[in-house]
């Protein structure tokens, strides 16, 4: 079934090749028909924990290497929610593509990404993964880059280090296979753990590799930069895409992998070294994940294109999410798969209104845009409740998952990881304001003034986001009750929650009693509100100038929004310290590459004898290499 | 519901009528310390009833909105916090975490609708603001933290329970580093001198409240009211001990008010970015201090 509905969806994609550009929407209206009937199908597996599935490429001797694919709860939610996300993305997109230059092989490259989405999820063994893994890199490569230049040169940064990644995740699944013989997850993690109290170097650096495979794809520290590269310049539908879905894969293989690994470490072993009740290797990487937060809220305050803006915020919640992981605590745990998923949606809400501000205005610098709530208030409320989500602020989904995060470091008993991911959320709050005031406040320039709401049909999608971030806010047990099978699948303790109520150690929070006193609160103001003498309405541009007349000194509206260099004293205030900058380090490594290649390109190709010379003698050492290691 | 209802509106109108009051007190207080007149100590009030009563201009529904999601925001917030003896709801007595990321409903909601009037004033006001919040709440927190870990709850009112018995068994005394954080800490969130660079009035007219007229600055009024109640109230309940009786609870709270007014009436206002790169030294390093001193 699931093998079957994978091909379905890949001959659609090939046959819509054929669909001519005049029609075009009729691609994005198949695309949406495939995705929804995933989604379906998706949705009937529900509770069917442990179907599998089984195709076999090829046998080479006794060995088998098959396709293997099974449901358990964490592949469920994980591939539910993402492939209901890319539903509605692709909604949005079908009236966004029709004017699409290059729209055809996006669409074509996108179908076949979600059908690599959901693989990825449900692949039951480590050679599944890693196939749909590779494919998916490959793939995604032509839909942030469909033949732009700009795009393409963003995309390089992403493309070589998930390539890297997943070499690395290559290296360490052949180290395991060597051990083991299969493929399997669950026997390859009790014999990655049989190997740390064997062998612990060796196991530390395939742990390292798996590390660096699923690091590279989350964008942690050092791999932060790609994001805001490739996000910022892919296709803005499909940044919402990067952004809400793909970038949560190398989380979901540390749940997968790691964190089952260092529980088995935590629980059982005499051996490895413990700091706070956790494995030390544990600990580090939460700190990875806790700076890795940080640094990218200092550098979306710093940003002033309003997508790459996002992309960085996207990087600080990963960090948050990777924080709690591996803290691994069942709150913790639960928490940042929690996260997960919501900043899935907030996320791709924030996208899409982005998306749809540059669908009206084409404009992506901040200070250039201003004022459009006035004359879109539909994407503007979709970015409000959007941007309330991710600075985590009640009553939305985003304080729920938070609020598990800050509970789960506070009752493990982590007061500077706490204190980090404060300090990055109220960050959070700082940029993703300083977005709201310099797109949808303030003043509107005047060459906006016939700017109208996006189409209806692109609205649709945002109407669904807000209200899914709504109720998961006011009844989190919708999500965290699946989240608590997944634990109980993991062999985790369970964490206490009903539909509407969490529970950790130090307190509950009751979701709809927040969400109720929020509305009090509002229609107390309200009513003194209605109270107070009625209001008069005054044009934009009459306002405080200080006693002067604006017609005289020339005032225009573009003059009066105040929006560029926003935080500048701030962004002054770390002058003095010195810098290193992670972008400029992989240009240098790049150029280093470069040069390295010349040198062999001379060498290779001044004669052809030189040439055989160095294949001969290349065969020679592997075929030695062979010999003493085997 | 109905008694919810009416414990609800309880909450709200004393936090309004006892911040009101706060604020007049600490009028004449400033006035006494800098030798010159104010007004009786009911002006407040005064101010309030006259300014919703006049008429005022409003730029846009955005404004609206968000003056009233500031007001809302503070309003919502006191509804988790023990006020003396009070509580609202008889479960998440005071949970601390909600509480911080309630207040930021709040800024939200000023920031959004002053920056909806469409004036540069008001928005640097804001981005000062904002920048503040980034110091003020890194020493908050660490204190925070460090009374969650001591009590194991991050509900108030079981601090305000593990510290009944006497003014000795106060967390002001116990952990004395982390209340001077906490302090500092408040005088940041109240925005009073020397952390008042957002309102700064000669440098950007008063800065967010710049087009605010009528109800709308009566709304701001009303928030500044709120808030004054809100932030002594959370540090009287983490580090004083909060209180049985409500009239005690009370003046702790005025004293702690009188003080954060005591120091802004005899200190110059500082850069923003250098208040920030304060509250980033002394009060964290203390909280920190602090902090490992109980660890270990």
């Amino acid at each position: 079934m699931i093998l079957y509905s994978f091909l379905f969806a890949l001959l659609t994609a090939l046959l819509s090749l054929f669909i001519r550009r005049e029609y075009n929407y009729i691609r994005w209206i198949l695309y949406s028909a495939v995705l929804a009937s995933l989604t379906f199908l998706i949705y009937t597996m529900n509770g069917l924990w442990g179907y599998s599935e089984s195709f076999k490429l090829l046998s080479v001797g006794s060995v088998d290497f098959s396709l293997n694919f099974k449901v358990t709860p964490l592949s469920w939610l994980f591939s539910f929610f993402t492939t209901g996300l890319s539903l509605s993305i692709s909604l949005f997109s079908i009236v966004k593509n029709r004017h699409e230059e290059s729209e055809r092989s996006i669409g074509f490259f996108w179908l076949i990404l979600s059908v690599c989405n959901i693989a990825i999820f449900l692949s039951a063994d480590l050679l599944t993964l890693f196939i749909f893994w590779e494919a998916m890199t490959f793939v995604s490569f032509f839909v942030i880059s469909p033949g732009w230049t700009k795009s393409f040169k963003a995309v390089n940064y992403y493309f070589i280090l998930s390539i890297l990644g997943a070499f690395a995740m290559l290296v360490g699944i052949f180290f395991l296979y060597s051990k083991s013989a299969t493929f399997n997850i669950e026997s390859n993690i009790a014999q990655l753990f049989v190997l740390y109290e064997l062998n612990s170097p060796q196991a530390i650096f395939i742990t390292l590799m798996f590390v660096l495979g699923f690091f590279t794809k989350s964008a942690l520290m050092p791999f932060h930069i790609w994001p805001a590269e490739a996000h910022s310049e892919a296709p803005d539908d499909f940044s919402s895409y990067l952004s809400g879905i793909m970038i949560k894969y190398g989380l979901y293989g540390s749940i997968l992998f790691l964190v089952p690994l260092f529980v088995f470490i935590s629980k059982f072993s005499q051996t490895q070294p413990m700091s706070n009740h956790i494995p030390l290797f544990s600990h580090i990487l939460a700190w990875v994940g806790a700076i890795t937060s940080v640094v990218a809220t200092f550098l979306a305050v710093k940003s002033n294109d309003m997508k790459r803006l996002a992309a960085w915020s996207t990087v600080g919640n990963i960090g948050y999410a990777a924080t709690s992981i591996f803290i691994l605590s069942s709150m913790g745990v639960a928490g940042g798969i929690f996260h997960i998923i919501n900043h899935a949606i907030f996320k791709t809400a924030i996208f899409l209104s982005l998306a749809a501000v540059k669908y009206r205005t084409h404009e992506r610098e901040m200070h250039r845009l201003g004022g459009l709530a006035y004359k879109m208030p539909v994407t503007f409320l979709t970015f409000l409740l959007g941007i309330i989500a991710a600075a985590g602020i009640p009553p939305l989904n985003g304080y729920a998952s938070k609020w598990m995060i800050y509970q789960s470091l506070l009752s493990g008993r982590f007061p500077f990881l706490a204190t980090m991911i404060f300090l990055s959320s109220t960050g959070a709050f700082m940029y993703l304001f300083r977005a709201l005031h310099s797109v949808f406040l303030g003043q509107l320039p005047s060459k906006f003034d016939d700017v109208k709401e996006v189409p209806f049909l692109m609205q649709i999608p945002m109407y669904i986001l807000m209200l899914l971030m709504v109720i998961i806010g006011i009844f989190p047990g919708t999500v965290l009750l699946p989240v608590n099978s997944i634990l109980k699948s993991m062999n985790m303790e369970e964490i206490k929650v009903t539909y509407t109520t969490m529970y950790s150690m130090l307190s509950s929070v009751d979701a709809p009693i927040v969400f109720l006193v929020f509305a009090g609160s509002f229609a107390f103001a309200f009513i003194l509100y209605l109270i107070g003498k009625p209001r008069r309405h005054v044009e934009l541009l009459d306002n405080y100038t200080a006693g002067q007349d604006p017609k005289e000194f020339g005032l225009t509206r573009e003059m009066y929004h105040f929006a560029l260099k926003f935080y500048e004293p701030f962004e002054h205030m770390f002058d003095k310290y010195p810098r290193t900058n992670t972008k400029e380090f992989y240009d240098s490594f790049e150029r280093k590459i470069n040069e390295t290649g010349s040198f062999i390109k001379k060498f290779y190709s001044s004669s052809p004898r030189s040439a055989v010379y160095i294949f001969t003698l290349s065969i020679v050492l592997i075929i030695i290499y062979g010999w003493l290691v085997w | 519901m109905v008694n919810i209802m009416l414990r609800f509106l309880f909450a709200a109108f004393t936090s309004i009528i006892m911040g009101l009051l706060f604020m007049g007190i600490g009028r004449k207080f400033i006035a006494r310390i800098r030798r010159h007149y104010a007004g009786p100590f009911y002006q407040s009030f005064i101010d309030v009833i006259k300014l919703f009563s006049k008429k005022s201009i409003s730029h846009n529904w955005i404004m609206d909105f968000g003056v009233m999601m500031g007001f809302a925001g503070i309003i919502a917030t006191i509804i988790f916090m023990p006020i003396g003896p009070f509580n609202v709801f008889s479960q998440m007595q005071g949970n601390i975490i909600i509480i911080i990321y309630f207040m930021t409903i709040g800024y939200l909601g000023m920031a959004m609708g002053v920056a909806a009037s469409g004036n540069p004033n008001a928005t640097i006001g804001i981005a000062r603001a904002l920048t503040l919040m980034l110091g003020y709440e890194i020493p908050f927190v660490l204190t925070v933290i460090l009374l969650v870990f001591a009590n194991n709850s991050s509900l108030l009112q079981v601090m305000v329970v593990n510290q009944q018995g006497g003014f000795m068994e106060w967390n002001a005394i116990r952990y004395p580093f982390a209340f001077l954080a906490a302090l500092i800490a408040l005088q940041g969130m109240l925005g009073e001198q020397p952390f008042d660079a957002m309102i700064a009035p000669s440098e950007i007219a008063s800065g967010p409240m710049v087009e605010l007229s009528g109800k709308f600055l009566g709304f701001g009024f009303l928030q500044h009211a709120a808030q004054i109640f809100l932030e002594t109230g959370i540090i009287v309940n983490m580090f004083l001990g909060g209180s049985q009786n409500f009239f005690i609870f009370f003046a702790k709270q005025l004293a702690l008010y009188l003080l954060t007014v005591a120091v802004s009436g005899i200190f110059p206002r500082y850069r923003f970015e250098d208040a920030v790169k304060f509250f980033w030294m002394a009060p964290t390093a203390l909280a920190a201090i602090q902090l490992i001193i109980f660890i270990i």
